[in-house]
């Protein structure tokens, strides 16, 4: 089973020895060092953008998400205390922005719907199948516009990322139990869907 | 063990067990199998590792670094009095303000020529319209802190009322387009 967290099945010696020598590297382009944070956009460029891409189901949305997020990290760094590892406090500020734009595209696409109810509705921005691959991640791209942006994001942080619920309260700013509550309503959407999806 | 019991242990994401009386139930109960093998199969499809990032991904990223830093910094940031200035509200706040400001200076110029032309025609009511002039609106109306009571409270009235009046007038407008432009869709569908 794929796990994209760094932390999965990476000795503890390893994680210690990334750990702190990604502290050195936000240390350095907290002083301005641009080249320490072409590196820490090296290392987490793609869990940003997967984390994006699964929140916005748009390759473009989530490349310019991602971007922004790297941008505002970078002018935000200054301010940034070490509290939380570097890479959930990125991830705090691609939820939020993810969140943000998803709203915003919402209220778009529902707009276009209550304009296009009398013609073809047009279908909702989707990933590059070639991209993502197959009729399953198709599937499940169609199921996931059903949720709404915040439980897309638990969604995503909870499987795609595999953060403890622990952590994905903290990078989302929220209690344990919301957490729970938005992944247990999430899943049960997302199977009423697929059995429906099984049926027709 | 019922089937709502079971769909809650599903939306929990409880991981299965062999002793539990879950697997009993899904063994016996052929909607609750398939609800088990749904959960599973969408598990493993979000499971599925995201696409990485495009090529040229961090160049983009660097390139912003170092353009926005100044444009971000250095763009002058238009205060918000400014703003308001330029909205079409804030002119029909500062119309409003005139037409009220002139409308109550009228009505205070009518009230007392009222009271003088009562005191000039009539002289049984001159001494009503002498107290009148004295005691109610000439005295009140002519009070400095009242007048400026009153135009103050036109004031506020005119800067919460036009901008209201805009986005009323604004939302009606973009409502009577988006009717038009079903018609027009509707029309050339029948067509």
């Amino acid at each position: 089973m794929p796990r994209s967290n760094p932390a999965m099945g990476v000795p503890a010696a390893t994680r210690d020895l990334e750990g702190a020598a990604e502290r050195v590297l936000v240390d350095r382009a907290r002083g301005g060092d641009a080249e320490a944070f072409r590196e820490l956009v090296e290392r987490h460029r793609d869990r940003v953008y997967g984390l994006a891409l699964r929140m916005l189901r748009s390759p473009a949305e989530a490349e310019e998400v991602a971007q922004d997020a790297f941008v505002r990290a970078w002018r935000a760094l200054p301010r940034f205390r070490g509290d939380a590892a570097f890479g959930t406090w990125l991830h705090a500020i691609v939820v939020r922005r993810s969140i943000d734009r998803a709203t915003v595209l919402k209220n778009r696409r529902a707009r276009e719907v209550r304009y296009e109810e009398a013609g073809d509705l047009p279908e909702p921005v989707a990933p590059d199948p070639g991209v993502e691959g197959g009729e399953m991640r198709r599937r499940l791209g169609r199921l996931l516009e059903q949720l709404s942006p915040v439980q897309r994001a638990a969604v995503a942080l909870f499987y795609d990322e595999d953060r403890p619920v622990e952590e994905i309260a903290r990078i989302m700013g929220m209690p344990e139990s919301t957490v729970k509550t938005h992944l247990s309503r999430a899943r049960a959407v997302l199977r009423r869907g697929w059995l429906g999806g099984d049926r027709s | 063990m019922t089937c709502a019991d079971f769909e809650r242990w599903l939306d929990d994401g409880r991981l299965p067990a062999e002793g539990d009386g879950f697997l009993l139930h899904a063994r016996q109960c052929t909607a609750c199998a398939r609800s088990l093998a749904a959960a599973e199969a969408l598990t493993r499809a979000l499971r599925e590792p995201a696409p990485s990032a495009p090529p040229g991904f961090t160049d983009a990223v660097m390139t912003r670094i170092e353009r926005p830093a100044s444009v971000a910094v250095l763009a002058p940031v238009t205060p918000w009095w400014l703003r308001t200035l330029n909205e079409p509200a804030a002119v029909l706040a500062l119309l409003l303000i005139g037409m009220l400001t002139t409308a109550w200076n009228n009505l205070a110029t009518l009230g007392v020529r009222a009271i003088a032309l009562m005191h000039q025609l009539n002289g049984g009511w001159s001494a009503v319209a002498n107290a009148m002039a004295q005691t109610r609106w000439g005295a009140i109306l002519d009070r400095p802190e009242v007048t400026t009571a009153v135009l103050l409270g036109a004031l506020c009235l005119a800067l919460v009322g036009a901008p209201l009046l805009y986005r009323t007038s604004l939302r009606m407008a973009s409502r009577a387009a988006l009717g038009r432009l079903h018609a027009a869709h509707e029309g050339s569908r029948r067509g």
